[in-house]
């Protein structure tokens, strides 16, 4: 184990789903989600993974709260090995860790009212006896993410609210357990534009307030360039690049990044973009393509592209890229 | 007056005109006014955008259009002149001839929107074959060039939805949708569930396909960032309402509804250097009692108190520019 300072330290991390391919076959296949990742996290950094869907983002998130068991690869949180814990340490772990969905129209319970969802992870933590308490810790939390007065929710049932207080009542019930990481999942990706600035702010303060630190899955790129410290770019299941935010959004090195991010539409029609559309589509990760998995769409792809897989390298401070001939076409 | 006659001949025509459209919902809590007297006009061979958030009433916008209104909806009053024809009054059967056949829709889920039990083939064919006389091998063979157009391999044309990927069954929508040469297409957030990249093939699609075949286009998004890739002219709605209606470059670079610049404020740029979010505190109003003012004044930075009880109507502020704001003018 390694003292390295870091909150969260991930290292070849793979995720294999076995694929049920036929009734007689022999051949076991699988579907390989994440496929050797690797990355850490500092304490008060947001870190942000992009990329297509079915790349393995998601995947990764859930893996380090254990919700989907990893294939191989360990998983550090303060120096603490996640994936050989015990039910009962991972559980006092998960307080720590707390995770926000999508959706906040469907990870909020109908039946329950704001106080029992905020509520709700106290109680299953035994972390509060007795009810003024209680009150207390959940009145904390609303008011953190700014539903105040809080009390004047406590009764409210989630239909009685916008897509934006349902968000904020989600990290307030991920608040109430006081975690170190925050792993949120596209977190705004369903709310209306013109809310969506209001929860990245909330998280920005959230993360002075309370010295957090997110773990920020999207694939929104422009929205990325706004918010997080530093991006790793996924492809079928590995990383292609991973950087400092302005490093990886205004000079992209590995090509795949490089089209990703001429294909973002601009908010400006004067701005013409020279984009480099990729053509097809991501292959299936049932049958990933030998060596570097993106040559089959590269646009400077070469005949040993599809025989050597290439790893990370770090082409310039903190930069890391991989692909063996991304400084080529960038000078 | 001559010379103005022959200068007429250069102006756009206009394929569509609408009139002051007000549709509703009739449920249990009231009446929503979801569309609450709107006007704009769509020249031949442009493309005019619809933006808004959610439940402005954009979508209800183009089905009451189509007159594809769900039981619930009714057109409450307006017209909708196509070919000098008001479609907010005409027949069912009247209506058939004109679908599809002068008017067709892109739907938002192209899953929801295609039959699974159907192979994609089939479904083109039918739909050509639904609104013309043709033979069922003519219909196929038009289903084929179409597939083609629409960039889709030929060994596909019997497969079935669920074997295709998102950005393929869009493609099948775009390719029904010009299955009977509309002048008019209206495509209601054709990429909106897709990634970047396959958004971005199907947006090049849709705009190759528009300039080729000289389309008229009326295009439903949320995302401002696509409307200043591909439209030529913007309405920007709120609350049911037309806010402020121009050029792109207009709205763009000169925004004048307060609306229209939180807006686009609020859409972060991936150009530029890194800046600070900006959103718009406070929700929009609730549709079954709407305020009897500007719909935005509860949370416009720029209010009077005259706001909270007049609601003006759209003044022409430069050529083809239009704004409900008579306030905020040169705040921008």
């Amino acid at each position: 184990m390694t003292q390295s300072g870091m909150l969260l330290d991930v290292q070849d991390l793979k995720v294999w789903f076995p694929a049920r391919t036929g009734f007689l076959s022999r051949n076991k296949t699988y579907v390989r989600a994440v496929d050797g990742v690797s990355f850490q996290v500092a304490p008060g950094e947001i870190f942000c993974l992009v990329g297509e869907s079915g790349c393995g983002k998601t995947t990764i998130a859930n893996t380090l709260v254990r919700l989907v068991k990893p294939t191989s690869g360990t998983v550090f949180f303060n120096n603490i090995d996640v994936l050989s814990l015990r039910k009962e340490e991972m559980r006092k772990l998960r307080q720590n860790i707390q995770m926000i969905f999508q959706d906040p129209y469907e990870s909020l319970n109908p039946h329950m009212t704001i106080f029992d969802i905020v509520a709700e992870p106290l109680d299953v933590n035994r972390l509060v006896d007795r009810p003024d308490e209680k009150d207390t810790r959940v009145a904390q939390a609303l008011e953190a993410v700014g539903l105040t007065p809080a009390q004047s929710f406590f009764d409210s049932y989630p239909h009685q609210l916008s897509g934006g207080q349902r968000q904020r009542v989600a990290i307030a019930a991920a608040l109430a357990l006081k975690p170190a990481l925050i792993v949120a999942d596209e977190p705004v990706s369903m709310l209306d534009i013109s809310v969506r600035a209001g929860i990245l702010k909330l998280m920005l303060a959230l993360r002075s307030e309370f010295k957090l630190t997110y773990l920020f899955i999207t694939h929104d790129l422009a929205l990325a360039r706004h918010l997080v410290d530093r991006i790793a770019v996924m492809y079928l299941g590995r990383m292609v690049e991973m950087g400092d935010t302005k490093s990886v959004i205004e000079t992209p090195l590995h090509p795949y990044t490089r089209s990703l991010i001429s294909v973002v539409p601009v908010p400006n029609p004067k701005v013409k973009k020279q984009k480099i559309l990729l053509a097809g589509e991501i292959p299936s990760p049932i049958q990933i393509p030998s060596g570097c998995r993106f040559h089959t769409r590269c646009p400077i792809a070469r005949d040993i592209c599809a025989k050597e897989q290439p790893e990370l390298q770090e082409v310039r401070p903190g930069h890391y890229v991989a692909c063996p001939y991304a400084d080529l076409q960038n000078a | 007056m001559r010379r103005n006659l022959s200068l007429l001949n250069f102006l756009p025509s206009t394929i569509l005109q609408v009139k002051d459209l007000k549709t509703n919902y009739y449920t249990r809590q009231g009446v929503v006014k979801a569309v609450r007297g709107i006007s704009f006009h769509v020249h031949s061979g442009e493309v005019l955008g619809l933006a808004g958030e959610s439940a402005c009433g954009k979508t209800t916008a183009a089905l009451s259009i189509m007159r594809l209104l769900p039981p619930s909806a009714r057109i409450a009053a307006g017209q909708i002149l196509f070919n000098d024809k008001d479609m907010a009054t005409m027949s069912e059967r009247e209506l058939r001839a004109v679908r599809w056949r002068d008017i067709s829709i892109i739907f938002q889920g192209s899953m929801n929107a295609l039959n699974p039990v159907k192979n994609i083939g089939e479904q083109i064919a039918e739909a050509i074959r639904l609104h013309e006389e043709v033979a069922q091998a003519e219909a196929l063979d038009r289903t084929r060039n179409l597939l083609q157009m629409v960039g889709i391999n030929l060994s596909k044309l019997r497969s079935y939805p669920h074997e295709l990927s998102g950005g393929m069954r869009q493609r099948v929508m775009i390719a029904m949708s010009l299955a009977c040469n509309p002048r008019l297409v209206i495509a209601d957030e054709p990429v909106t569930a897709l990634d970047v990249m396959v958004q971005a093939q199907i947006l090049r699609l849709i705009n190759n396909l528009q300039k080729e075949l000289n389309l008229s286009m009326i295009l439903i998004t949320h995302d401002l960032s696509v409307m200043a890739d591909v439209c030529n002219r913007l309405a920007i709605m709120y609350a049911g309402e037309i806010v402020e209606y121009g050029s792109v470059e207009a709205i763009f670079e000169e925004p004048i509804h307060p609306y229209t610049q939180l807006l686009i404020k609020a859409f972060p740029s991936i150009e530029g250097a890194a800046s600070e979010l900006y959103s718009i505190p406070g929700s929009p109003p609730s549709l079954i009692n709407p305020p009897s003012g500007c719909g935005f004044y509860p949370r416009c930075p720029y209010a009077h108190d005259e706001c909270s009880n007049v609601n003006p109507p759209l003044l022409e502020v430069g050529s083809g520019h239009f704004v409900t704001c008579r306030t905020a003018g040169g705040q921008g």
